[in-house]
């Protein structure tokens, strides 16, 4: 078992499978070899951690990406569907999709930094740059040459 | 000057009649002549001051405005993600948009480079999103791609009947990038335009597909692609070529997964050879397409030519990785006649495939003979046809549709494993004569189980018996499905049980059927009863009829079942009972 200290100071014990989910803490354990020591986790709370290690511990049994999985993955290759399972966790308000997503980043957990990333992207998939900025409470900031550009690129667009 | 109210002025008030008053200084200290009083040059000056003083607090407003809604945007939850993670989430998005037209998916690149400062800059400097470089996109467009995508991989798509641009026009704004091309899908009736355009170095391409029309460039022998790519291209996997001849020497054809060579006429006879040593230098061969290909006819291999580089090759080609075989619209040529399917069949005797391999094949001729190699080598050379243990038998709807064969592995994880499709003007009772006369020979399938038969309304004498003779050459027959056939097709079974065919049939389906209650009586009595199932000494196992499922059929009434009950099981869906 593994003993994982929260930034808000909670203790979490999983299974090793589970915690070697995350390629940070793997890489860890096999630095320090067998140790009772509590591994810190100063970057994620015991909310998402709790989230997280749901993820981990449903898709505890299956293989992990290897270098050459991830070598090989490359715009062509990347699609938005997700898995059922996968859907349903990810079923979460905004605050928290981005929290699993800085926090599958910071673990280095990649199945699930693509869940989030592409839950995210089905989001914006469709809608105009008002409904973005509306659906992410973004307002405009560009600059005027920044405003002419994009005027520029509608008309682009719009010629088709 | 004064601000003309009759009020106190308020602090911006007073700070910008200060501001006014700074910039009219200015411009009097820089005027020749002094400040005289009250003229309408002087009101210009004073007019001009207010208007810089307004532009430059302007300025400063909206500069300012900006700094509040960029910190204002930082203190959304989205901003907290890095870029990189951004970067991310546009490429996957994209991948959704990648899917609908060129212009939809610029659409989406622009609206998302439309959001915010921010998003606009990952965006920009995300130069995967900018790398499909389409004809039907504006000029504008695809310089701006071309610049956004940096040093990334390009595909690159014009296809005439979508396009923005002249050939010649968007192949000067992409060709200087060649280096770059990843894939590159030209389709164009002006094929002699393309190799023109073709003539740098490609080396990190890997889909090619040219279409052409078809005519001088689509014979072997043709030049005008001779040198395409100054012969290199060497991470080039996957290669369409239709109605464009490539030399089968060239070395475009080496180390390809993927190889579909479409509506070209080989009029050399070494063109075989040439085709067969061009799939021997790609080994790793996934899918083979060739579409409406003419040979002319092909000298068999000869042994005494082995290393002749021109002649017959001496050993089948060894395509170990190859998934899916597909030939189709084979034509009948009038100089050469079989020529095409024959050509075929020389193919298909001299390669070596995996059991795993799908087989579809459709030809306008029918007899099988001409395409499906017969020779002791075939069993080893296409070894996935004797897996087949469910065969389906469709006739075509209408009369311009093929009848098509199916055979399938109920093991094999991808189910289908040879597919006929039969074209042609000829009748349809000749086409199911020609099928059921030639496939257990040419085909031989000894774990055959299940024969679905559909939409075979009658059915000729000389058809009767070569299905009959089907069904002797395959006695491992277990279950056989009439699916929208008429009365005659199903009245075979009646003749089969004296003549030991199909001594394992256990399960009859018939659905959809127009059929006489006599008739299907007759067959389940024939199919059931003991002293005409038994054999004679030595004879093979005999097993009864014991399963008749009857789905819809007109013409089967309760009494009929009733009676058909006494001697098996039926189970009737949709069906009177």
């Amino acid at each position: 078992m593994v003993n994982l200290v929260t930034s808000d100071n909670e203790s979490f014990t999983v299974e090793k499978a589970v915690a070697s989910r995350s390629v940070l803490i793997k890489n860890m354990l096999e630095d320090v070899g067998e140790s009772d020591q509590p591994i810190p986790l100063p970057n994620v709370t015991a909310s998402v951690l709790k989230k997280v290690l749901e993820y981990c511990d449903h898709h505890k049994n299956e293989p992990m990406p290897t270098s050459e999985d991830l070598a090989a993955e490359d715009t062509r290759k990347r699609t938005t569907d997700i898995g059922e399972w996968d859907q349903k966790f990810i079923q979460v308000d905004q605050e928290m999709l981005f929290e699993i997503i800085l926090a599958a980043n910071y673990l280095d957990i990649k199945p699930l930094l693509d869940v989030g990333c592409k839950t995210v992207a089905n989001m914006i998939k469709g809608k105009t740059p008002e409904e973005i900025r509306k659906l992410f409470n973004i307002v405009n900031d560009f600059t005027p040459e920044e405003e002419a550009q994009i005027k520029k690129e509608n008309e682009w667009a719009e010629d088709r | 000057m004064s601000l003309d109210n009759s009020e106190a002025p308020s602090f911006p008030q007073l700070t910008l009649q200060a501001f006014i008053d700074d910039n009219l200084h200015k411009i009097y200290a820089d005027a020749d002549t002094p400040h005289q009083g009250t003229s309408p040059a002087n009101l210009d000056k004073e007019i001009k001051a207010v208007q810089l003083a307004v532009e430059a607090i302007k300025e400063c407003a909206d500069k300012r405005l900006r700094d509040l809604h960029r910190r204002r945007n930082h203190l959304s939850l989205i901003y907290r993600l890095p870029n990189e993670i951004l970067s991310s989430i546009f490429q996957f998005a994209e991948s959704f948009a990648r899917t609908r037209s060129s212009s939809k998916r610029l659409h989406f690149l622009f609206n998302i480079s439309s959001v915010s400062h921010l998003w606009r800059e990952v965006a920009l400097n995300t130069p995967g999103l900018w790398t499909s470089l389409s004809a039907s996109l504006p000029e504008g467009a695809i310089e701006a791609s071309l610049d956004r995508s940096k040093h990334a991989a390009l595909c690159i798509q014009y296809h005439s009947e979508e396009c923005n641009l002249h050939f010649s026009d968007f192949m000067a704004l992409v060709v200087p990038h060649t280096h770059r091309w990843r894939t590159c899908h030209i389709i164009t009736e002006r094929s002699r335009a393309i190799p023109h355009f073709l003539q740098t170095s490609a080396p990190h391409l890997e889909t090619l597909y040219l279409d052409g029309e078809i005519g001088t460039n689509s014979r072997d022998s043709s030049t005008a692609f001779d040198r395409i790519f100054i012969n290199h291209t060497p991470h080039l996997r996957e290669l369409y070529l239709d109605a464009i001849f490539v030399p089968l020497a060239h070395p475009i054809y080496a180390g390809l997964t993927t190889l579909h060579l479409g509506n070209i006429d080989y009029l050399l006879q070494e063109s075989m050879f040439r085709l067969l040593r061009a799939l021997e230098g790609s080994p790793s061969l996934e899918v083979l397409e060739l579409l409406n290909l003419g040979f002319t006819p092909t000298v068999e291999a000869n042994p005494s030519s082995n290393g002749d580089m021109e002649g017959p090759i001496s050993q089948p080609v060894q395509l170990l990785h190859l998934r899916d075989l597909r030939c189709t619209g084979y034509q009948w040529s009038e100089r050469h006649p079989l020529s095409e399917t024959r050509g075929l069949r020389y193919l298909l005797s001299h390669i070596i495939a995996p059991p795993t391999l799908k087989l579809a094949i459709s030809v306008r001729g029918i007899n099988l003979r001409d395409v499906i190699p017969i020779s002791p080598g075939s069993a080893r050379n296409l070894p996935n046809l004797s897996l087949i243990d469910t065969l389906f038998i469709q006739a075509p709807r209408y009369s311009v549709e093929q009848l098509t064969v199916s055979g399938h592995c109920s093991a094999s994880p991808d189910d289908e494993l040879v597919s006929f499709g039969i074209g042609g003007d000829h009748p349809e009772h000749l086409k199911l004569q020609a099928i059921f006369s030639h496939l257990g020979h040419i085909l031989p399938m000894p774990l055959l189980e299940k024969l679905s038969l559909s939409r075979i309304k009658t059915i000729e004498p000389d058809s009767i018996a070569a299905i009959v003779a089907f069904l002797g050459q395959h006695s491992t027959i277990q279950r056989i499905e009439f699916i929208d056939c008429g009365t005659s097709v199903i009245d075979v079974l009646a003749l089969t049980p004296s003549m030991r065919a199909c001594p394992l049939l256990r399960e009859l389906w018939i659905s959809d059927c127009t059929i006489r209650a006599h008739s299907l009586i007759d067959v389940v009595k024939s199919r059931t009863n003991q002293d005409q199932l038994r054999g004679g000494p030595g004879t093979a196992e005999v097993v009864q009829l014991q399963k008749l499922n009857i789905n819809q059929c007109r013409g089967i009434s309760p009494l009929t079942i009733r009676e058909l009950r006494r001697h098996l099981v039926v189970v009737c869906q949709g069906q009177a009972r």
